[in-house]
């Protein structure tokens, strides 16, 4: 079974300004006493007066007095003596807030899950563009961070696994918040299954950085947590799928290495005990799944989508919002199965790296004299919206639909070299149409390093066989094994002498190189981008509250969100999350009990 | 065309020539060389003067003008538009009582115009709100005394007759000049009312009236009629109930009772013996003939209550015993604990617990008398002992505060009420 990572490809980035940070500090010698309203002013000056100590300021109704303190006084035990007044609702310091800036990153304005002040997300300079939909959006419909960084800004105590396409660990916003084992490795790759977890994709980085990148160092954005521990577990391939094996071992293996937080931006498998299993393991060790609810726009409660679709008590499955706090138009619900909104629409965040596609024409450069019997040409596919697409088919005159069929017998080959000098990945992606005779007749792929006709000499990356009927189907190869120099493509038809079908048409033909840096960012769509922001929070709970029990930080999670009338009956809280909210949460006290000292 | 202009540059030459007249005496004056007119000078300030405030009974106030100019006449109105005229003057002097037509029941707002030898101005802005209450209910003109037959008298309660009232009307007595306090009350059938008053203390009291009708209530009138009770021999008080603690054994050693039966103003002392020699407490019964006694701190023991009364007559003798109460010794101690909470707020300097409790079952933590739990060092504790408590059910709930501040939530950082929980002390 494959997974996939849950994006939507549109696109994104973030400033400064400034606001008032509780440092811990209080002003000595000098508390606040809160006395019930129901009594005067004057009542409650006298009041402190009998306590020996003054007042200072105008005493407002039903407001704290400020009380100054005499030498002799200790603070704490005045703050004691006058908490124990059954007249008194609450004594405390007088804390000192400090006007201090928000994170210096210069992205930081453009995360407006964060703190929406209503900016317009422009492109991040990465591949990808933002949706114009509800762009600008609402000031103010953000998770609240900037008061919970009043608290927390340090998660670091926490460590968060990515379980992923990886993470560029040297990137400029990430590489001081990387986890490290014993051997200075950050993670573990389960698809190459080696101890380098390196993003070759970019789904993973933007999901950590969104988690934690660094905040506050004058560089690129920031994240939930300022400071962070990212694992990277590379459990996605370049292409962005993974399997139940090896997201399992990823799982797994996160939980080994001490993890209390596991991001899983992604989805598409169906119920699975190896999965489920592990998610136990997980649960019984303490450690928290943050997933995304999908992006099909399904009610998860109807047609279920794993994992969030698992009822283990350690997941939290999380829906996107737009900038007006609307739900992602993509994005899945469940009132039973989606647990909490958050931002996932415009997100900005890093990018492991430069992406190029390469010439990829469907009118010239291909090879397309090497055949017997059909022969591959260039040509077009009429669609049923009336567009013409440029295609590369065969038989030469290949029609959809039409009684023309490719001859048997056949050996059609067409193929060109590609240049992947420099790059660190390359992913080849074309849609296909499909009507070969099945188990008898195929439409061969292949790729070897080189210049030359891979066809029969380099390596099959499939065969296919039979009809994808009507639609168009979506191929994606991971060509990352030829980067370095130069490499060849080749698809060939082959048909035997029976009954024959219409043929094949490829179309959309593309091969997307990334060549690593540290500095690419991009904006990007998902609840694969909503997760992220939850597992930040998670960790940021976690960290604040280290005898917080699991349950604890979940409920924390769900309660302390925002209700929010676009969740509402669609999920379990109707609420989006909220930084300073679940900061704040506090619980039920449990277990009261009264009894007579003999 | 070029003739005419010709001809009409020599007129304008020919009156531009013409010699000048010299500006004419009064009554014409022209202050501007536009030429307007000397503006009228609206009032100052209108006030009260008769009543010297509003609300009042008075259909036809008296206000005073300030600030006007002699001469000019000063018109007021009850409307913004200036066209309901209740009132004119003009001054002789800078300041004027004007006594205004007489106005509907309601609220009005008094505003003027002004008008000189030239011109009238505007209708000015409101001067003056005043609200005419209706007609004044009629206070009693005089006060005679129907029973007891004498005066004075050892009658606590003489019943009154009030005189000149106004059917319908509602009349009051008091005995104090400001009519705060009522001591009788009565409707008017005719033109008299029969009132009996409640108890009077010993000596000699005058009694004013007011009146209401729908309108509202008259001013206190002066006093109308003096009378004096010269008390009687108090009689002692003939019922007793524990007011705090209600119930009995209990563990409050200086416990509260209410002693009824008594005469207003007598001194209402309480005992513990058949003889009334042992003395717990004393008191001065109010006008409900209540005395409300809270008890010299008691022994540990079983204890039977008599009283007897005193006033300036004399005393009662002592009562037989009108009710009981056992001392059990100091109140149990009631340890009352939760499961901690694990918030770092909570464990931190700010934060803790607040323990809420009341004598009633599912209570509002809102309006309920509490305990502060705070954090000192460690985690904030999750017990507190009460030592205060008395016997019967009292009910319980908790709830978590936090050391952070709540910028931008609604709600503060504190936990919900926990589910409520209770102790029964026997």
């Amino acid at each position: 079974m494959k997974m996939k990572y849950l994006i939507l490809l549109t696109t994104t980035v973030f400033t400064q300004s400034a606001f008032a940070k509780l440092t811990g500090n209080f002003v000595p010698g000098e508390i606040l006493v809160k006395y019930k309203s129901t009594m005067s002013t004057s009542a409650q000056k006298n009041a402190v007066e009998r306590e020996g100590v003054t007042t200072i300021g105008k005493i407002y109704k039903n407001a704290p007095l400020r009380v100054k303190l005499t030498k002799d006084h200790d603070m704490e035990n005045a703050i004691l003596e006058f908490s124990n007044d059954p007249n008194v609702e609450y004594a405390q310091p007088n804390y000192i807030y400090h006007a201090t800036a928000l994170p210096n990153d210069p992205r930081f304005a453009q995360t407006w899950g964060l703190r929406n002040t209503g900016q317009t997300i422009v492109s991040a300079g990465g591949p990808n563009s933002p949706s114009s939909t509800n762009n600008p959006g609402t000031s103010g419909l953000d998770m609240k961070m900037e008061y919970a960084w009043n608290t927390i800004t340090d998660c670091r105590s926490v460590t968060v696994a990515v379980l992923d396409t990886g993470i560029n660990y040297n990137h400029q916003d990430l590489a001081a918040n990387m986890w490290a084992d014993g051997s200075s490795n950050h993670g573990y790759d389960f698809v190459d299954n080696d101890s380098d977890p390196m993003d070759l994709d970019g789904h993973g980085t933007h999901v950590a950085g969104t988690i934690g990148a660094v905040g506050n160092n004058g560089l690129g954005g920031t994240g939930v947590c300022w400071r962070a521990s990212l694992m990277g577990v590379r459990v996605l391939d370049t292409t962005g799928s993974g399997t139940t094996a090896q997201i399992t071992s990823g799982l797994n293996y996160a939980v080994a290495n001490g993890a209390k937080v596991i991001n899983l931006s992604l989805g598409g498998g169906n119920a699975d005990p190896a999965f489920s299993a592990a998610i136990d393991n997980a649960r019984n060790n303490g450690a928290i799944l943050v997933i995304a609810a999908g992006n099909e726009t399904n009610n998860n409660d109807v047609s279920p989508a794993y994992p969030c679709s698992y009822t283990q008590s350690n997941i939290i499955c999380v829906a996107a919002l737009t900038q007006t706090y609307a739900k992602a138009s993509f994005s899945n619900w469940g009132a039973t199965s989606v647990d909490v909104g958050a931002p996932g629409v415009n997100i900005v965040s890093a990018w492991p790296g430069t992406v190029a596609n390469l010439n990829t024409s469907m009118t010239s450069g291909w090879n397309l004299a090497t055949y017997t019997g059909s022969r591959w040409d260039y040509t077009t596919l009429n669609l049923t919206d009336g567009t013409a697409l440029n295609i590369l088919a065969v038989p030469h005159n290949y029609s959809f639909g039409s009684t023309t069929k490719y001859a048997s017998n056949s050996n059609s080959q067409m193929w060109r070299s590609f240049n992947l000098a420099g790059v660190d990945a390359a992913v080849l992606n074309f849609g296909l149409v499909a009507d070969i005779q099945s188990g008898a007749d195929y439409l061969n792929i292949f790729a070897q390093a080189g210049t030359s006709n891979p066809t029969g000499t380099g390596v099959k990356l499939e065969g296919i066989s039979g009809s994808t009927g009507s639609s168009i189907e979506d191929m994606t190869y991971d060509l990352t094994a030829y980067k370095g120099s130069n490499m060849s493509l080749a698809f060939q038809l082959t048909s035997d002498a029976s009954v024959v079908g219409n043929g094949a048409a490829i179309l959309d033909l593309s091969l997307t190189t990334l060549t690593l840096n540290n500095s690419t960012y991009n904006v990007i769509s998902g609840t694969s981008m909503a997760t992220p922001k939850v597992a930040g929070l998670t960790a940021m709970i976690m960290a604040y509250n280290p005898n917080y029990l699991m349950d604890d930080v979940i409920n924390s999670i769900k309660n302390g969100g925002v209700n929010t009338a676009s969740l509402s009956g669609i999920t379990t809280t109707g609420k989006a999350v909220s930084g300073v909210g679940s900061l704040n949460y506090i619980a039920t006290p449990t277990g009261g009990s009264a009894v007579i000292v003999p | 065309m070029k003739s005419l202009l010709i001809t009409l540059s020599a007129l304008a030459l020919m009156v531009s020539c013409k010699p000048k007249t010299p500006a004419a005496a009064a009554p014409f004056t022209f202050n501007k060389p536009g030429g307007a007119p000397i503006s009228p000078t609206a009032p100052a300030s209108m006030t009260l003067f008769n009543p010297l405030s509003s609300p009042s009974f008075i259909a036809n106030p008296t206000v005073t003008l300030s600030g006007l100019v002699v001469g000019e006449m000063v018109k007021i109105y009850r409307n913004s538009t200036c066209s309901t005229l209740i009132g004119t003057t003009t001054a002789t002097a800078t300041s004027m009582n004007v006594t205004l037509s007489s106005l509907p029941v309601g609220t009005h707002e008094f505003f003027t115009k002004t008008t000189n030898t030239f011109t009238t101005s505007a209708c000015s802005a409101s001067m003056l709100s005043y609200q005419y209450l209706g007609v004044a209910p009629q206070n009693a003109t005089s006060i005679t005394l129907m029973a007891p037959g004498t005066n004075p008298s050892a009658d606590s309660t003489p019943t009154l007759i009030l005189a000149g009232v106004k059917s319908g009307e509602t009349s009051r007595i008091f005995i104090d000049p400001a009519c705060s306090t009522a001591y009788g009350t009565g409707v008017a059938s005719g033109t008299t009312v029969t009132i009996t008053s409640l108890a009077v203390a010993i000596g000699t009291h005058n009694f004013y009236v007011n009146s209401t009708n729908a309108a509202g209530t008259n001013v206190c009138s002066g006093a109308l009629y003096t009378y004096q009770y010269t008390g009687v021999l108090p009689t002692s008080a003939t019922n007793l109930i524990l007011t705090n603690p209600e119930t009995s054994p209990n563990y409050d050693s200086t416990p509260t009772v209410t002693l009824s039966g008594v005469a207003n103003g007598d001194t209402v002392e309480l005992f513990s013996d058949a003889g009334c020699t042992t003395q717990l407490g004393s008191a001065v019964a109010d006008y409900t003939s209540n005395a409300v006694i809270t008890t010299s701190a008691l022994a540990v023991g079983a204890y039977n209550f008599y009283s007897y009364s005193t006033n300036v007559i004399g005393s009662s003798a002592c009562s037989s015993m009108l009710g009981s109460y056992t001392y059990s010794g100091p109140p149990p101690t009631v340890a009352v604990s939760w499961i901690a909470n694990r918030e770092t707020a909570v464990n931190s300097l700010g934060g803790g617990y607040r323990v809420y409790y009341s004598r009633t079952n599912n209570f509002d933590i809102t309006t309920a008398p509490f305990v502060n739990v705070p954090f000192v060092s460690g985690t904030a504790p999750t017990t507190v002992n009460f030592n205060t408590l008395m016997a019967g059910i009292t009910y319980f709930k908790v709830q978590a505060y936090s050391a952070l501040n709540a910028p931008n939530l609604t709600t503060g950082s504190q936990s919900a009420a926990s589910t409520q929980f209770s102790v029964n002390i026997p």
